[in-house]
Order: structure tokens, then sequence, then C-alpha cells
């Protein structure tokens, strides 16, 4: 089935300007986009019009290579100058600048439970993780320096789990750290030896899905901490999926609400399939084609607008479009991000109980402080 | 559609075995690699990746390779002539870095019990992920000799920051025949993986370590 084209918003004007990334906003119905130009721009869904309510045309030196939502009000962004803070309300200046001591170019991030992390390309032999308290961000929480050796490309944080967090890496590994862990040789939890990664997800409270640059996709499970017994089944690996989906040349990415976006650049096609999360199972009986979608050039990012029938994409013809497809895709009832909100909403009620994980938080963090101090020689980061 | 043919390519292979098998023979067995320049790529903003790929040889026959395995795996390793470590050996290095960093040094690859991969974070930290030898996992089911000629013959290309990458696709001593798939095979991956696939290409070479090049596109 078809979807339809609503509106088209051009950034192309700016020359040769690729738009690589999006973030909804749901509450006001509009969505910021990262451009390969170091700009960033938002517009509303529900006014349509050419013109961006918010805009910052250098946010960054160099093309942006991933943005964040934080919350309703709040956009990370890195690039090679670091890790950018933006407040949407507050225009141009960002709230907070993070960076390492190598000035490197950070390519990914993730984020949650208030924590930032950012990854690096590999500069000299070291792909850096880094991680920030967002309430306190001038003092890195934790640094893992030494578990790639390779561009960290992706990297999410666990939707119920807050001591987990996941990062991928063209070095073909999914790398899982226990962040109770202060000292990287005993916070390296799980290393999935995969493939090249381009994206990786939890789907579940146990399973983790993996998407290669060699377009193969494999769910994996999460190990316990039972080191000695394997109690985890099998991967499941679909192997190269661009044999087995149709008009398959690449994938812009598995959504764990339960949709991907599957491009044939060469044929000027691209298509949505629902995923079912659960079972891990594309579903070819419902494809949603989107005509003519962004020409010969690659669709980098695909939002489906949360219970709507509209979805977003933009690519690297330097346009961003809004399509309505034909039915409405059911948000997988498992999907992280929905038990995401359901904690969120626990924890406000909980307030205690918050406060004694801020506590315990709060004595960890000046232990850090002192081991810091202890060794100054390991300090690798110096926050600006 | 391949814009290299294979009869082109042998033409190329042929001069190019000739060269370092009579006319220049080393005291070594040289490796033959091949060369892609990219264009119309722009690495700061297209995807950089790197590749793995599987070919029918194995294009370097004298990497080293180290098997951690359980009671079971041990054995086999033996009875195919595999070196091996138990459990019981890797946690003699205590997490001890300079030493993991040694015998990371020692092998060019690693191949674990699938019963261990769990524990080697454990037993080893980040170091040996950091020199890119995290272990394959191999199942009891698993024929480990065919294990191990999979990681032997499983090549790696990267592309970085640069618009050339290079990948060994085989050695002097393979036939004709054998070295012309493993470069068709290596060279039409790879091309398949980029986003405009051909008109990405800029040139094809092909070279032994130590012989002149031969452009094959």
């Amino acid at each position: 089935m078809r979807a339809q084209a609503l509106y088209d918003w051009s950034l192309a004007a700016e020359s040769d300007n690729w738009v690589l990334n999006l973030e909804y906003y749901a509450h006001n119905q509009s969505f910021i986009s990262s451009s390969s130009n170091g700009s960033l721009h938002g517009f509303s869904v529900a006014s349509l019009s050419s013109s961006p309510y918010f805009s910052i045309p250098n946010a960054h030196e160099s093309s942006i290579n991933s943005i964040k939502k934080i919350d309703d009000f709040t956009l990370a962004s890195c690039s090679t100058d670091g890790v950018k803070i933006w407040d949407l309300r507050a225009g141009s200046t960002p709230v907070h600048t993070l960076t390492n001591t190598k000035n490197s170019n950070f390519l990914s991030l993730g984020y949650g439970h208030n924590l930032l992390a950012g990854g690096t390309e590999l500069v000299g032999v070291d792909a850096e993780l880094h991680i920030w308290d967002l309430r306190n961000p001038t003092e890195v929480v934790r640094s893992f320096v030494d578990s790639h050796h390779d561009d960290i490309t992706c990297i999410e944080f666990h939707p119920t789990i807050s001591n987990y967090l996941m990062s991928g890496s063209t070095d073909g590994y999914v790398n899982i750290y226990d962040l109770n862990e202060k000292d990287e040789d005993d916070a390296l939890h799980q290393v999935i030896n995969f493939a090249s990664v381009h994206s990786c997800h939890f789907t579940g409270p146990k399973r983790i899905s993996i998407l290669s640059h060699m377009e193969t996709l494999a769910f994996y499970e999460l190990n316990d901490t039972n080191y000695e017994v394997i109690a985890e089944p099998e991967p499941n690996d679909l192997g190269d999926v661009r044999s087995k989906w149709p008009d398959c040349e690449y994938i812009v990415d598995l959504n764990t609400q339960g949709y991907v976006g599957v491009g044939a650049n060469s044929q000027r096609k691209f298509s949505l399939f629902p995923f079912d999360i659960a079972h891990e199972k594309i579903d070819l009986s419902r494809p949603t084609w989107f005509a003519d979608a962004h020409g010969e050039e690659i669709v980098r990012d695909l939002v489906v607008i949360p219970n709507t029938r509209n979805a977003l994409t933009c690519g690297e013809d330097g346009h961003i479009r809004l399509w309505e497809m034909p039915y409405e895709l059911e948000i997988a009832s498992n999907s992280p991000q929905v038990a995401e909100e359901g904690t969120q909403d626990i924890e406000v009620d909980s307030d205690s109980d918050n406060k004694e994980k801020k506590e315990k938080k709060e004595k960890k963090d000046k232990k850090d402080k002192k081991d810091k101090k202890k060794k100054k020689s390991d300090v690798r980061f110096k926050p600006y | 559609m391949s814009k290299i043919t294979s009869s082109h390519v042998r033409e190329n292979v042929h001069k190019l075995l000739e060269y370092s098998t009579e006319t220049k023979k080393r005291n070594f067995l040289e490796t033959v690699e091949l060369q892609v320049g990219l264009k119309n790529y722009d690495p700061q903003r297209d995807k950089r990746f790197s590749g793995t790929l599987k070919l029918p040889q194995v294009p370097r026959p004298n990497m080293t390779l180290c098997i951690f395995g359980d009671a079971f795996d041990v054995d086999r390793a033996k009875s195919v002539g595999a070196e091996a470590m138990s459990v019981e050996d890797l946690k003699k290095l205590n997490k001890n870095k300079k030493l993991i960093k040694k015998l990371a040094k020692k092998y060019n690859a690693f191949i674990a019990s699938e019963v261990l991969i769990k524990q080697i974070p454990r037993l080893l930290g980040p170091t040996l992920s950091k020199a890119g030898k995290f272990p394959t996992p191999v199942s009891h089911n698993d024929d480990l000799y065919g294990k191990i000629q999979d990681v032997k013959s499983t090549i790696r290309f990267q592309l970085k920051k640069v618009l050339c990458l290079a990948v060994a696709v085989g050695n002097v001593e393979m036939d004709e025949d054998i070295l012309v798939n493993q470069i068709m095979m290596a060279a039409n991956f790879l091309v398949s993986l980029l986003k405009k696939n051909w008109q990405n290409v800029g040139s094809l070479v092909i070279k032994s370590t130590m012989g002149p090049s031969f452009r094959i596109y």
C-alpha cells in the first residue's frame, strides 16, 4: 500500500546539505532535524510551515553525527567539536558543551536515567565512551576507553535496568557494561562478537537486536550474572536480509516500536514493514511504499509518529518529508519505549525510593571523586 | 551487475603470479592484496563501516590461533593440532593486563567454547576487545577444524577516513583459479555494500606484497 506525501521541507538550498537524523517531540507536535552542515532545525508538524520555529545554523562545526531527545525541551547533539546540550526554548547557545581531553569526534549518543553517554571515533588506539550525569555534567561519571578498538557507532541504555549500558562499534562488538562497577576491567559484563555495528537496541528486558553494516540482523540474549552457567538461548541470526526482504539494498534502522525502514536507492524505492518485536519477525504482508521517497539518495532516518498514521523521513537529498500511511501501526506492547514510560511514572509515584537512589548515587559519586584524586594520572577527561 | 569479468581478472592474476613465482620469487610467502580506491564518497558524512567476508580458501595460512576450551574442546584442539588454553590457564593470568596483552599479541585470533564466552570478559577484561581479538564462539556440535578454517579464511576490510581500503585475499602459492575466485568474491561483496555500488568505485588494484600492482578496474 502506498503512503501519501503530505509535506516537504527542503534544507537542500544550502549546497549539498544532507538531513541525517530526526527527533520527534510529541508535546508540541514538532521535530528537530540535524544536518551534515552542522545545523539544527525545528519544524512543526501541526502547522506545516516551511519556516522553522527553531534554527541554529552553526550548532556544530561539521556534520552532526547523532542527536538525542533528552526531555520535552532539551536535545543533545554531537560532532567533531564534542557533545552539546541545547535548551530548545533558549536559542543558539548550548547549555553545556562536553568533550574529552583529545577533543575527539563524537559519533554516537545514548540517554537514559539522567545519564548521557557519548562514543567517539577511533583516535590513535582509543575509541572512548564517556558518561555524564546531566544533573551535574561538569564531572564525567564513567569512562570506558579500552573496550572497543574502532569507532563507536551506537549507544543505548537499558530501558529498565539502569546500570546496564550497551555500545556497538565498527570493530564488530556489542559491549554491555555494568555501571555499578567503577573499574572498566570489572564493568565489562558481556561482549557480543557479531559484525560491524550499524545499530543495536534493547528490544525487550533481555533481548538485544543488532543490525550490521553488512545488512545482517541478529537477536541476542542479555546474559545474566551467573557467569559460570550458560542459561541463555542461542542467538537468533536472520542473516543478510537484503536477499530475504523485497526491494532491500539497505536498512535504515529497526525501530523497537515495531517497524523497519528498508531502502533500494538504485530503484528509487523506500518501504516500511511492520516488525513483530516479540517474535523477532518481519511482516512482509503489509508493506507501506513511500513512492520515490528521496530519489536516488539514501534515507537516513524514519520516524513513525505514535498514535497517528503519519511518518517522517529525511535523507541525503536534503529533504524532510511528512507522509500519511494507509494504516496506523500498532505499537509493540512489549516495546522498551512503552516500558520506559511506565517506569518513569512509577518513579514519580514513589518519591522515597527515588531519594534513596539519589542518596546512594551521591555516595557513589563521592567515592568516585576520591578515587580520581588518588590517581590523577588516570583522569583522561577534562571538562570545559 | 558486476563490472569486472573473471577473464580480465585472470589475465592480471596470471601476470601477478608470474612475477612473484618466477621473475622475482621472495623468501617468504607473499600475500595478495585487493586495493580499492573509492570515489563520490564523503567519509565525513557517509557511514564508515567495516565488513567481514568468509572466503573459500585461507588467504594467510600462517595465521596463528588459540582456543580457549572446556575439557572437551581442549582435547579436540589437541587432536587437530591447534593450541589451546583451559579456564584454569586463563585464571592463572589473574587479570594481569600485561600478561593478557602478551597473550593477545601472540596469536592472530582466538576461538572459545560457547560455554566459556560468557566468562571471557570476567576473566580477561576488555584487553582482548581492545586488541580486536575477542574470541569467536564454537559449540560442541560444530566441527572444530572447520571453525578454525572459517576464522582463518574470514577477511576484514575497513572503510576509514581515507578514500582507499585494502584487504588480503590470498597468497602467491594459490592456484590461479582460486585466486581469481577469491578476488571476484571480495570485490563484488565490497561493492554491494557501497551505497551507489560501482559508481563509488574509482579503481580496483591487485598487488602481491613485494610485486608491482595490476589494475583490474
